[in-house]
């Protein structure tokens, strides 16, 4: 094997071996905690797929962690750490309700029309964490951060003031038309067509990054930046261009989830999805193929730990462990490293015999 | 153990975590009191080879012996306390401090217990100076003193930890032929009072003059051991080499045609104010290599990047065939003809995670035939890379290996493909052969020749004198930011002439460097 190899093979193996040490803890912990372990065991692994509801629990929950995800590919990509997509996935979702109620429009069109409303809005609300950068050398990590929570309130606001619906008893929009609603698509469950959208948006972040010039030079600029301004590429605009292009995305994947899964805008926060694209990212080495399996499988775990909250005397706080766990050995350089050096050594000490020196 | 060794190193292997071998088996035996030479190639594996003695890198096998026992070296700290001191090739000083503070810092003598006592540190370092004439003010901030008063400061500090074995990793690199001289005089009498000293060089001059013995490497491996007196140059040479081979490029006299590349009153001032170009004039002709010699830091690094578009310009003038390049992007620039290899090959040249490929298309990627709507096109740029990688000879299991896997000398070639395959007009060349191999080297040398010869204009920065001479057709001497001297035929010029004019002991008339501008 060569080392390029051995890397990407210890890569899989730090995950498989974070994801089964995770779920290590797991067992053990309900074992501690729950009167009927084995029961509780059995339904928070199985419990997902014995229904066709709970089958859709789990995709219906990976579809908006899918376009955040992938976003958040695009945007670390640079190198650059944005941690905003929480709140473009909230203004993605307040934007895309504001036409879904206050536009007449045929059905077809309705919701295209909220999705890239829902987008663009995001896209210019990303760009200003990397403007802030450029102009100021503002840190994006902090004014990312800090914006999130200028658009939770701000969206608030807005609909408080402007969106309210009176009749509804709590505070909520009013409510879409039909005609921008989208559909359901698989029956029993309340998986909707932005499934296909998310499909879609996975397919085009992969060929995006790895196949156009476009991702050629977010990724040249994230592995050395210095190289991509020395050989002639325009970095401040790269860097802009992705910030945009990241929140597009979680904007489109806030508008999918109002109009697949509400009927009035009524986030009251903003939705943890932003984070979970990025817990997603993670896991998947910012390889926006790898995304949607990341995606599912913080679904599957989440609809596992709703189960047990239900059937036994497990709460469901337990998947916050399993998630900690997971990111935090993921994320670890060192977890395994000490095999890792010793299968590059092993193997370039057999190259060099091979090579007869 | 028969014989009396201070330190004995012992079947070392180091590998690195992108898989690099560095060293392999590697016995090194010094005997207190010598001055015991390690010389090899670049990319030898000496300098691996002293940063494990000192504790920074870890190594995968072997052991360490300190008079005739193992130890275990974990840290520089421990190397330290084990009497064990590096002056690094690279200076580990804090410019912004006092030679004093710079030289007890981490070990400062106390006040009371806890105040750093500061008379104390100044007095202990002007003792220090004085047991070993070594000449440096101990108040003098660091960044205001030369490379070789640096250097001093280096050597000091690493006495002021009671160093018995002191180990030099290419001190002579960054020194003029005066102050080489005056080192080795120092380093001298530091062996007389007891003192071992590693030295480790690939110029077998200075080995001959100042060392005992010596041990050579050659591709991460221990060669041989043995005394300097019965030993020609030659052999040494063979032994580092495997063959015999003295650098000597063969090429053709330069047939200079137009004027290419003109620089005209170039002045650049740093963000304090400090000048650091100083009225630059010169030219390069299609089919010339003017090259720069001088110190570094004398003002060629920030003149290559101004060239390039790395570094904006306020007064003077620069034009490329009669274009300015005045307010054009690095993009613009490239487009107009300018390649450029940069002194700093992971900093600027090469994105080492990136493949090989990745890093050959930087510079063309968005063009046709190698992108399409938008689209990469593996095809095109695959048979660009396969055909590049046999022309240049990069060594690599195939264009989608990533650089930090490659040897330095291979990916100064992935460099040197990439800014030389696309026929410019002018091509900056800085520090081409810095830190590889010597069969990369020759390579390299012989494709700037190459260069040349299809009619590029080449303004070759090298540090390494051997180099400027050898390869260049005419050159001038930077010194303080200026041109000290034009030298129109490199043939006639000799080592200490340049050394003189790099120490600025000498400076040309106004008119005689005027006539750097051929078509003033």
């Amino acid at each position: 094997m060569s080392v390029k190899q051995i890397e990407k093979v210890m890569d899989a193996a730090k995950t498989a071996a974070a994801v089964l040490l995770s779920f290590a803890a797991t067992i053990l912990l309900i074992c501690l905690v729950s009167s009927t372990p084995w029961q509780t065991v059995k339904d928070f692994f199985l419990g997902p797929f014995q229904t066709t509801r709970r089958i859709g629990n789990v995709i219906e929950m990976a579809i908006p962690i899918c376009f955040t995800g992938c976003g958040i590919c695009i945007m670390y990509s640079t190198g650059h750490i944005n941690m905003g997509s929480s709140g473009y996935f909230y203004i993605g979702g307040l934007a895309a309700s504001i036409v879904a109620y206050g536009l007449l429009l045929p059905s077809g069109l309705h919701p295209v029309v909220c999705i890239l409303a829902g987008g663009l809005v995001a896209a210019l609300i990303a760009a200003i964490p990397a403007v802030l950068f450029s102009a100021w050398g503002i840190n994006e990590v902090v004014s990312s951060l800090m914006l999130n929570y200028i658009w939770v309130y701000l969206g608030t606001w807005i609909l408080r003031t402007f969106m309210l619906d009176s009749a509804a008893g709590f505070n909520a929009s009013k409510a879409f038309q039909e005609t921008a609603k989208l559909s359901r698509i698989i029956s029993g469950t309340r998986v909707h067509s932005g499934l296909i959208l998310a499909v879609v948006v996975v397919l085009f972040s992969w060929l995006f990054l790895k196949k156009t010039k476009w991702g050629y030079q977010i990724r040249m600029m994230g592995m050395n930046s210095k190289f991509s301004v020395y050989s002639g590429m325009g970095v401040t605009g790269i860097l802009l261009s992705s910030q945009m292009l990241g929140g597009f995305l979680a904007g489109i994947g806030g508008a999918c989830e109002v109009l697949g899964m509400y009927t009035r805008f009524e986030w009251a926060a903003a939705p943890t999805t932003g984070f979970d694209g990025i817990m997603v990212a993670a896991i998947a080495y910012r390889n926006p193929a790898l995304v949607p399996v990341a995606a599912l499988f913080l679904a599957y775990v989440r609809v596992g730990a709703d189960v047990i909250s239900r059937t036994s005397d497990v709460p469901s706080e337990i998947v916050s462990i399993i998630q900690a766990l997971i990111i935090m050995l993921v994320g670890a350089q060192m977890f395994l490293s000490g095999i890792r050096h010793k299968q590059i050594v092993k193997a370039s000490v057999r190259q060099l015999a091979k090579e007869g020196k | 153990m028969s014989e009396n060794y201070i330190l004995e190193m012992r079947g070392i292997t180091k590998v690195y975590p992108n898989g690099f071998v560095a060293n392999k088996d590697v016995n090194l035996a010094v005997r207190e009191g010598e001055i015991h030479a390690l010389v090899g190639e670049n990319g030898a594996g000496k300098s691996t080879l002293m940063k494990v003695l000192f504790g920074v890198e870890g190594h995968e096998e072997g052991e360490i012996l300190l008079h005739g026992e193992p130890v275990k070296i974990t840290d520089p700290i421990s190397a330290i306390d084990m009497g064990i001191g590096m002056v690094h090739q690279h200076f580990m000083l804090v410019p912004s401090l006092t030679v004093a503070e710079n030289i007890v810092l981490g070990r400062e003598p106390r006040k009371n217990g806890v105040l750093v006592n500061m008379e104390k540190a100044i007095q202990d370092t002007r003792a220090i100076c004085e047991k070993y004439n070594l000449k440096v003010d101990p108040t003098a901030r660091v960044r205001d003193l030369p490379v070789g008063q640096k250097q001093k400061v280096e050597i000091l500090k690493a006495l002021y930890r009671k160093a018995k074995v002191l180990i030099l990793d290419e001190p002579t690199a960054v020194l003029t032929p005066q102050e080489t001289a005056e080192l080795f005089v120092e380093l001298k009498r530091m062996k007389e009072s007891g003192h071992t000293i590693i030295f480790i060089s690939h110029k077998l001059n200075e080995v001959k003059e100042l060392c005992d013995r010596v041990t050579v490497l050659r591709l991460g491996r221990t060669i041989g051991t043995a005394d300097l007196a019965g030993l020609s140059e030659q052999e040494i040479s063979r032994m580092m080499v495997g063959r015999d081979v003295i650098l000597k490029i063969q090429k053709q006299p330069a047939k200079p045609g137009a004027e290419v590349l003109k620089v005209r009153d170039l002045n650049l001032n740093s963000a304090d104010g400090r000048p650091i170009l100083r009225d630059v004039s010169f030219s390069v002709r299609a089919g010339e290599i003017l090259g720069v010699a001088g110190v570094e830091g004398n003002g060629q690094r920030e003149m290559s990047e101004i060239i390039t578009g790395l570094l904006p310009f306020a007064r003077g003038e620069i034009t490329i065939s009669g274009q300015s390049i005045r307010g054009r992007s690095i993009r613009a620039i490239r487009d107009m003809g300018v390649s450029h290899i940069s002194e700093d090959r992971m900093t600027y040249g090469v994105a080492a995670s990136a493949s090989v490929a990745e890093n050959i298309i930087s510079d063309r990627f968005q063009k046709a035939p190698y992108c399409k709507h938008g689209f990469l096109q593996t095809k095109q740029i695959g048979s660009l890379c396969k055909k590049l990688i046999a022309e240049f000879h990069i060594k690599c299991d195939d264009s989608s290996a990533p650089v930090k896997t490659l040897s330095g000398g291979n990916m100064q070639k992935v460099v040197a493909a990439r800014e030389f395959s696309q026929d410019p007009k002018v091509s900056i060349v800085n520090q081409p052969t810095r830190g590889i191999d010597v069969g990369a080297t020759e390579f390299v040398r012989n494709k700037i020749v190459d260069l040349r010869d299809q009619g590029t204009a080449v303004l070759l920065i090298s540090a390494d004198l051997n180099e400027i001479l050898e390869l260049s057709d005419s050159l001038i001497v930077m010194h303080g930011g200026e041109i000290a001297a034009y030298l129109p035929d490199s043939g006639k010029v000799t080592e200490t002439e340049l050394g003189e004019y790099m120490l600025g002991i000498r400076h040309q008339t106004p008119e005689e460097i005027r006539s750097a501008c051929h078509e003033c």
